[in-house]
């Protein structure tokens, strides 16, 4: 427990000071900055029109698919990282039993890009 | 725990990577001019639009600050000058850097501008591509030193810098670094010439500001990760180590802020296709040849 906390106390230190450094850069620009809004001025930018419309609409996110296979390879690297750390000490047995598992994926893999899952246009 | 060497070495690495920004974008050195335009920036109105979801429009920037600041957290600059040499601190590195997205989406949505909504979910559409090949490239590493802490790695390549050994994995870890930095020519959210800034376009002042340092810090980060996992880190002959660290990161930032300047923007369907038909692959095959290598010519 220690250990965990001599360890990652740093981290909270550090994201204490990001945030801190964010936060005074913020303000004090609300101290030293001018402040005159106006309607044109605060509307959303716009390449010669005025902003009617509300940008948050529905649209076709195209790589939706793209981001499903996504996840499984991200899980199959949750396997490789504590495969690698203790890879020198598995020797031969180790390496071939993650390349089996890397087949069967790269296998998942090939049959992903003949169905034209990674085609987006 | 030391902190305060390893934050101002942070700062001042990146105000100097804002110059070699300058510098490869206007052709001009110059060590004081990132401190004017800050300051003048700071000084500028910082608006709010009007139907911004102040939440993520707040938090945004300050988010991808915060991003970079904890991947530079596990970066060694030398033995003990570094800030929490964690045991996962490979890992954690990539941890700290998928807020990237999170953040590039949450300043996108937040302002309710068109240009930073489709920055935003042009940064997704990039994630996708480079996630794996930053990944995959670190599990090769790491399979070398047989740890995920950032010092062992270093020192795993006290015979042979792993650009060496692992030549695959650098050049995947490389562009994928440069598509997470979004440096050109994978500048895809903020686009200068296309989408008119995207999620930088509504940001003004102070905020912009935090956007822009943020930037420096994550390609800081990014150099010093290439740095430490694939040119042996602190390892060099006469000079002393800390310098060794600070001048490969220095270079690295500086080849990957000028890539832009030779290679033409990518659009991020291309480039979404170019990582997963050629990129995962190849980050398959350097971690199988890696193994190989490990077992045979252990160095």
């Amino acid at each position: 427990m220690n250990d965990l906390l001599r360890e990652y106390l740093p981290i909270l230190v550090f994201l204490a000071l990001a945030i801190g450094l964010g936060l005074v850069l913020i303000l004090a620009a609300a101290v030293v900055a001018v402040r005159n809004p106006d309607s044109e001025k605060v509307s959303a930018y716009e390449c010669g029109f005025n902003a009617f419309d509300d940008a948050r609409m529905k649209f076709d996110v195209r790589f939706y698919l793209v981001s499903i296979l996504f996840i499984i390879f991200d899980l199959e690297i949750a396997f490789l990282f504590p495969w690698a750390v203790a890879f020198g000490q598995m020797g031969l047995v180790g390496f071939w039993s993650m390349m089996v598992f890397l087949a069967v994926l790269t296998i998942g893999f090939a049959y992903e890009w003949k169905k034209g899952a990674l085609e987006w246009e | 725990m030391s902190i305060a060497a390893p934050l101002a070495a942070v700062l001042i690495g990146a105000y100097l990577v804002a110059v070699l920004e300058r510098w490869s974008v206007h052709g001009r050195f110059s060590l004081s001019a990132p401190a004017i335009s800050a300051l003048a920036l700071l000084g500028r109105e910082s608006i709010t639009t009007r139907k911004a979801d102040a939440l993520f429009f707040e938090a945004g920037p300050v988010l991808l600050l915060v991003a970079g600041l904890l991947a530079v957290a596990v970066i060694p600059l030398a033995p003990g000058l570094i800030v929490t040499d964690l045991a996962s601190g490979a890992l954690f590195l990539n941890a700290a850097l998928a807020y990237v997205l999170v953040a590039l989406i949450m300043a996108g949505w937040g302002p309710d501008g068109a240009y930073g909504m489709i920055g935003g979910w042009r940064f997704l559409g990039q994630f996708l591509g480079y996630a794996m090949l930053i990944v995959m490239p670190i599990t090769a590493v790491a399979m070398r030193a047989e740890s995920l802490m950032t010092t062992q790695i270093v020192q795993s390549q006290a015979q042979l810098w792993n650009i060496v050994y692992q030549p695959l994995g650098f050049v995947l870890f490389i562009i994928a670094a440069v598509a997470l930095a979004f440096v050109p020519p994978l500048d895809l959210p903020v686009a200068g010439g296309d989408l008119a800034g995207g999620v930088e376009a509504e940001y003004t002042g102070a905020r912009l500001a935090i956007l822009r340092l943020a930037r420096m810090v994550i390609i800081l980060a990014l150099a010093g990760a290439t740095a430490t996992f694939y040119l042996g880190g602190w390892l060099g002959p006469v000079l002393p180590p800390w310098a060794w660290s600070a001048l490969k990161t220095l270079i690295v930032a500086a080849a990957m802020l000028s890539a832009g300047r030779f290679i033409p923007r990518i659009r991020e369907a291309r480039f979404l296709e170019l990582c997963w038909k050629l990129g995962i692959p190849l980050s398959l095959a350097n971690i199988f040849l890696v193994g190989v290598l490990v077992l045979v010519v252990p160095l």
